[in-house]
C-alpha cells in the first residue's frame, strides 16, 4: 500500500508540474473567465449594458428603411407602422444612393415573381454584419397586409392565429419523466426553455466528461509509455509489482482528471453568469445533489474503464510514436458517446432510442447517462442498472488489464498489434 | 537541389507508406462524417410524422385545404374528429400525437386548446399553424392564400451583392471559409508529429552525425519541410476529395443544406491564400522546436499551443461579431496566428476589405520566411547537442554574434 501511495504522490507531482497540464486545466478556463470578465467590465464602464428601457417608447426605435417593389404589390403601408419609416424607391440605384448617403439604414428588393417564389432581398451597407436580423418583421407584416388587400383584421388573424394556446397534458407513464413547467428552470435540462445555459448544461457535461476522460487516460498512457521507452520501468519493476504501479498511476491521474473537470465546470458556470442576461442562472436554480452524486459515480466508472484500456495499450506499445492506432482503438467508443451526448440535447432527442441504449452500454454510459441524468429525471432503476453494468465491466476490464501489466509485456519490445491486444484483453493471458 | 528532393522524398515515403498513416488520413473525415451523421439522425428523431387530430367547432376546415409543406419534409396528416371522446380514444391508442380543439367562438376570442401526452414534434407543430392559416384564407385566391400561409423568405445581401445569407441560416458555401480554416488547424494537429519528429528522431538515434557529413543544414531543413508540407497536401487533397464526394452524395439524397451551395470562390481563395503561409509558419516553428528539444515527446505539447493561438479569435469573437469592422477585428485579421480564423469568421457575415487580406497574406508570408530562417539556424546550432536543450536566447545571441 505504501508503494502505491508513493506512486500516487509521484504522479500528482509530475502532472501538476507539467506546463501543458496547467495550461489546459487552469490556464484556458482562467483565461476565458478573464477575457469575458474584461469585456463585461468594459461594457459596464462605457454604459453599454443590457438594461431594461425606462418607458415603452424607448423600447424600440424603428429604423428608416427603403424598398424597391418590382412586383407592384405594396400599395399601402400598414397604419400601425410609423409614418415615413418605409420609403419606396423606383430603382435599386436610387435605393443604393439613399443607403450610401445614410438616409436609410437598409433596403428591401421585392422581385417581380415574389408571389410565386416567396423570396425577397434585404440589403445591408458594407459595415453591417449580415447575421443581424434587422427589422425583417416590418417588411413581412407590410407584405402580408398588402397580400390581403389592406384588410387589417384578416392580416392580424393570420399574423397571430391564436392569442392563447391552452395546453392540456394527459398524464401517462410516458410523460411522467417530464418536469413540471413551473419548476423547469430550477434544475438543469431541456425542459427550461427560457435559459440557454440551463438547457445546454447536459451537452456541456458530456463535453467536459469527454475531455476529462481523454486527457486523463492519455496522460496515463503517456506516463507508462515514456517510462517504458526510457527504460525507467525496468528499474521500477525491481522494487514494485506491476499491479501496485498500475493502481498508483490510475488513482493519481484520476485525481488530476477530477480536479481538471471541477475547474472547467466552475469556469463554465462563471462564464455563463458573466455572459449576458439570457444566460444568467435564475435565483431558484440549483444543481441537484443526485446529479452531482451520479456524475461522480459515472466519472469514476468511466475513468476506470478508459484508464484501464489505455494502460493496457500503453503496456503493449514499445514506442510512443507507434501509439496512434492503440490510442484510437481504445478511445473510439468514447467518441461515439461524446457525439451522441453532445448532439442529443441540442437536437431535443435526449430520450430517443439511441441515447437510451447508449446510456446502458458500459463503454458509452459514463457520458450518455450523465447527459440524460442532467437533462431530465431518469427513473432510478435505469441509473442503477447502468451503474451496475458499468461496475461489472470495470471489474472485467481491470482484471484483463492487470494481466497485460506483467513484466513480460511491459519489458517486451514486440510491436503493438490489435490481435495481441484483444487476445490478452479477452483471454487474460 | 538534388539532395533537397532526396530528403523530401525520403521524409514523404517514410511517413506516408505506413499503415498508421491511413488512420491519420481517415480519422478527420470519419470524425466529421460521424458528427454530421449523428446530427442528421438526431434531427430526424426530432420529427414525428404521426397524424394530428382536430375538433373544429368554428367551421374553419369545412373544405379543408392541405398545408403548404416544403420539399424536404414529410407532410403530417390532420384528421378531423367530431367529439373529444373520439379524439381522446385516438390519442390513447397512439393513432395521433395530439389534437387541437377550436371553439365555436374562436373568431371572437382566438383561443385554441391542445391536448397531448407528450408535446407534439416541431414539424407537426409548424405544419399545424400553416394548415390553420391557409384554411383561414379560404376566401382568398389560391396563390395569395398559399403565399400568405407559406410566408416570405428574406435573404440578407451585402450592398455589393457578393455575400448573401438566407433566412434559414448560412449555407454550406457560406461556411466554406470556416471549414477550410478548421481543416488547416486539423492539419497542424495531425502533422505535428511529423514536424516535431522530422529532426528529433535523427538526433535521438544519432543518424544526424552521419547525415550532416554529406548535406548542408539548410538543404536538410528545406528537404524536411518540403516533405512534411507534401504530407500535409496529401492529407488536404484526400480530405477535399472525401468532402466533394460527401457533398455530391448529400445532394443526390436531397439533403436541403447542400442543395444551394452558393460558393464565393473569391472568399475561398482568400482563405487558402492566408492559410498556406500560416501553415508554413507553424510548420517551420515546429521544426525549429523539434531541433531545440532533446526528445520527440518533449516537443509534442507545443503543437496544441499553436492550435490554441489560432483558436483565440473564436474565444473573443464576441468582441467583433456585432461590429466586424472594429479595430479589434482588423488587428486580429493582420496578426500571425490569429489572422486565419478571424478573416474566416468575418467573411461569414461581412466583406473583409481587400487591403486587409493583402496585408494579412504579406504578414503571414514574411513571418513564415522568418520562421524558416529561424528553423535552419536552430538546426545548425542544435544538431549536435545531445542532452542539452537549446534555448531561444542562445538562438538570437548566436544570430547577433554572427555565428
Amino acid at each position: 500500500m505504501k508503494k502505491t501511495l508513493l506512486v500516487i504522490r509521484q504522479e500528482l507531482i509530475n502532472t501538476f508540474s507539467r506546463p501543458s497540464y496547467l495550461v489546459v486545466a487552469i490556464g484556458i478556463p482562467l483565461l476565458s473567465v478573464l477575457i469575458l470578465g474584461g469585456i463585461k467590465l468594459i461594457k459596464a464602464r462605457t454604459g453599454d449594458q443590457d438594461t431594461a428601457p425606462a418607458t415603452p417608447a424607448e423600447e424600440w426605435q424603428m429604423e428608416v428603411e427603403g424598398y424597391v417593389d418590382q412586383s407592384g404589390l405594396i400599395q399601402i403601408i400598414p397604419e400601425d407602422l410609423p409614418e415615413g419609416h418605409l420609403i419606396p424607391y423606383a430603382t435599386e440605384t436610387q435605393a443604393q444612393e439613399a443607403l450610401a448617403s445614410g438616409e436609410i439604414s437598409a433596403y428591401y428588393i421585392i422581385p417581380a415573381d415574389y408571389v410565386e417564389d416567396g423570396e425577397i432581398f434585404y440589403v445591408f451597407p458594407e459595415t453591417r454584419p449580415l447575421i443581424d436580423d434587422g427589422q425583417k418583421w416590418v417588411m413581412r407584416w407590410t407584405l402580408l397586409f398588402n397580400l390581403l388587400g389592406g384588410d387589417l383584421d384578416a392580416a392580424e388573424r393570420i399574423w397571430n392565429p391564436a392569442y392563447e394556446l391552452k395546453e392540456q397534458v394527459i398524464s401517462t407513464s410516458a410523460a411522467q419523466g417530464d418536469a413540471p413547467d413551473r419548476d423547469a428552470c430550477s434544475r438543469p435540462g431541456a425542459a427550461c426553455e427560457s435559459n440557454d445555459l440551463i438547457r445546454y448544461i447536459p451537452s456541456i457535461m458530456a463535453a467536459l466528461f469527454f475531455v476529462s476522460f481523454m486527457s486523463s487516460s492519455t496522460m496515463l498512457f503517456s506516463s507508462i509509455g515514456i517510462e517504458k521507452e526510457n527504460r525507467t520501468l525496468e528499474v521500477l519493476l525491481l522494487s514494485i509489482n506491476p499491479r501496485q504501479l498500475l493502481a498508483g498511476k490510475t488513482i493519481g491521474l484520476a485525481t488530476s482528471g477530477l480536479f481538471q473537470t471541477t475547474v472547467w465546470l466552475g469556469a463554465v458556470f462563471t462564464i455563463f453568469n458573466l455572459g449576458g442576461s439570457t444566460l444568467n442562472l435564475p435565483e431558484n436554480f440549483s444543481f441537484p445533489a443526485d446529479i452531482v452524486f451520479w456524475s461522480l459515480v459515472f466519472f469514476l466508472g468511466g475513468y476506470g474503464i478508459y484508464a484501464s484500456l489505455m494502460a493496457g495499450a500503453g503496456a503493449l506499445v514499445p514506442k510512443m510514436k507507434d501509439a496512434g492506432a492503440a490510442n484510437f482503438i481504445a478511445m473510439s467508443p468514447l467518441l461515439l458517446g461524446y457525439m451522441v451526448g453532445i448532439m442529443a440535447p441540442l437536437a431535443d432527442s435526449a430520450e430517443a432510442a439511441l441515447p437510451i441504449f447508449l446510456s446502458f452500454f458500459p463503454l458509452t454510459s459514463p457520458i450518455v447517462m450523465v447527459m440524460r441524468v442532467t437533462n431530465t429525471i431518469v427513473p432510478l432503476w435505469e441509473i442503477m442498472l447502468s451503474a451496475v453494468l458499468l461496475l461489472a465491466t470495470n471489474i472485467l476490464i481491470n482484471r484483463a488489464t492487470a494481466s497485460m501489466f506483467q513484466a513480460q509485456n511491459l519489458l517486451s519490445g514486440q510491436p503493438f498489434s490489435l490481435k495481441r491486444y484483444f487476445k490478452i484483453l479477452f483471454s487474460g493471458s | 537541389m538534388k539532395k533537397v528532393w532526396r530528403v523530401a522524398l525520403y521524409e514523404y515515403k517514410r511517413n506516408v507508406f505506413k499503415k498508421s498513416f491511413l488512420l491519420t488520413l481517415l480519422s478527420i473525415p470519419l470524425m466529421v462524417a460521424f458528427g454530421v451523421g449523428s446530427g442528421f439522425v438526431m434531427t430526424s428523431l426530432q420529427d414525428n410524422d404521426l397524424p394530428v387530430g382536430y375538433i373544429d367547432r368554428a367551421q374553419i376546415f369545412d373544405k379543408a385545404i392541405p398545408a403548404p409543406v416544403s420539399e424536404s419534409e414529410e407532410p403530417v396528416d390532420f384528421i378531423p374528429f367530431q367529439s373529444e371522446d373520439e379524439a381522446r380514444a385516438a390519442l390513447d391508442g397512439k393513432e395521433i400525437q395530439a389534437y387541437y380543439i377550436i371553439p365555436a367562438d374562436y373568431f371572437e376570442t382566438r383561443i385554441i386548446e391542445i391536448v397531448y401526452t407528450k408535446k407534439p414534434a416541431e414539424n407537426a407543430n409548424r405544419q399545424w399553424w400553416d394548415f390553420l392559416q391557409i384554411n383561414l384564407l379560404s376566401d382568398q385566391p389560391t396563390e395569395i392564400a398559399y403565399r400568405t400561409a407559406a410566408g416570405t423568405d428574406i435573404t440578407v445581401r451585402s450592398q455589393d451583392g457578393k455575400r448573401t445569407i438566407a433566412d434559414s441560416g448560412p449555407t454550406f458555401g457560406n461556411m466554406m471559409p470556416l471549414f477550410i480554416s478548421l481543416a488547416f488547424l486539423a492539419l497542424i494537429l495531425m502533422s505535428s508529429g511529423f514536424l516535431m519528429g522530422a529532426v528529433a528522431e535523427e538526433k535521438e538515434n544519432r543518424t544526424m552525425e552521419i547525415v550532416v557529413t554529406s548535406i548542408s543544414p539548410l538543404e536538410l531543413i528545406a528537404g524536411k519541410l518540403l516533405g512534411v508540407v507534401a504530407i500535409g497536401l496529401t492529407l488536404l487533397v484526400t480530405w477535399t476529395l472525401i468532402v466533394v464526394l460527401g457533398v455530391f452524395a448529400a445532394r443526390l439524397m436531397g439533403i436541403g443544406w447542400f442543395q444551394e451551395l452558393g460558393m464565393d470562390w473569391g472568399v475561398v481563395l482568400t482563405t487558402v491564400a492566408i492559410a498556406t503561409p500560416a501553415y508554413v509558419l507553424v510548420a517551420a516553428l515546429m521544426i525549429a522546436i523539434g531541433t531545440m528539444v532533446t526528445t520527440t515527446q518533449e516537443g509534442q505539447s507545443f503543437s496544441s499551443i499553436f492550435v490554441i493561438f489560432h483558436m483565440v479569435p473564436m474565444y473573443i469573437a464576441i468582441g467583433f461579431v456585432n461590429n466586424p469592422a472594429n479595430s479589434l477585428a482588423v488587428t486580429l485579421s493582420l496578426l500571425p496566428f490569429t489572422s486565419l480564423m478571424t478573416v474566416a469568421m468575418r467573411n461569414l457575415f461581412y466583406s473583409v476589405p481587400t487591403w486587409q487580406v493583402v496585408v494579412s497574406v504579406v504578414v503571414q508570408t514574411v513571418s513564415a520566411l522568418g520562421a524558416i530562417w529561424l528553423a535552419s539556424r536552430a538546426f545548425r546550432l542544435g544538431m549536435l547537442r545531445y542532452g542539452q536543450r537549446l534555448q531561444w536566447r542562445n538562438l538570437f545571441q548566436a544570430g547577433q554574434s554572427g555565428e
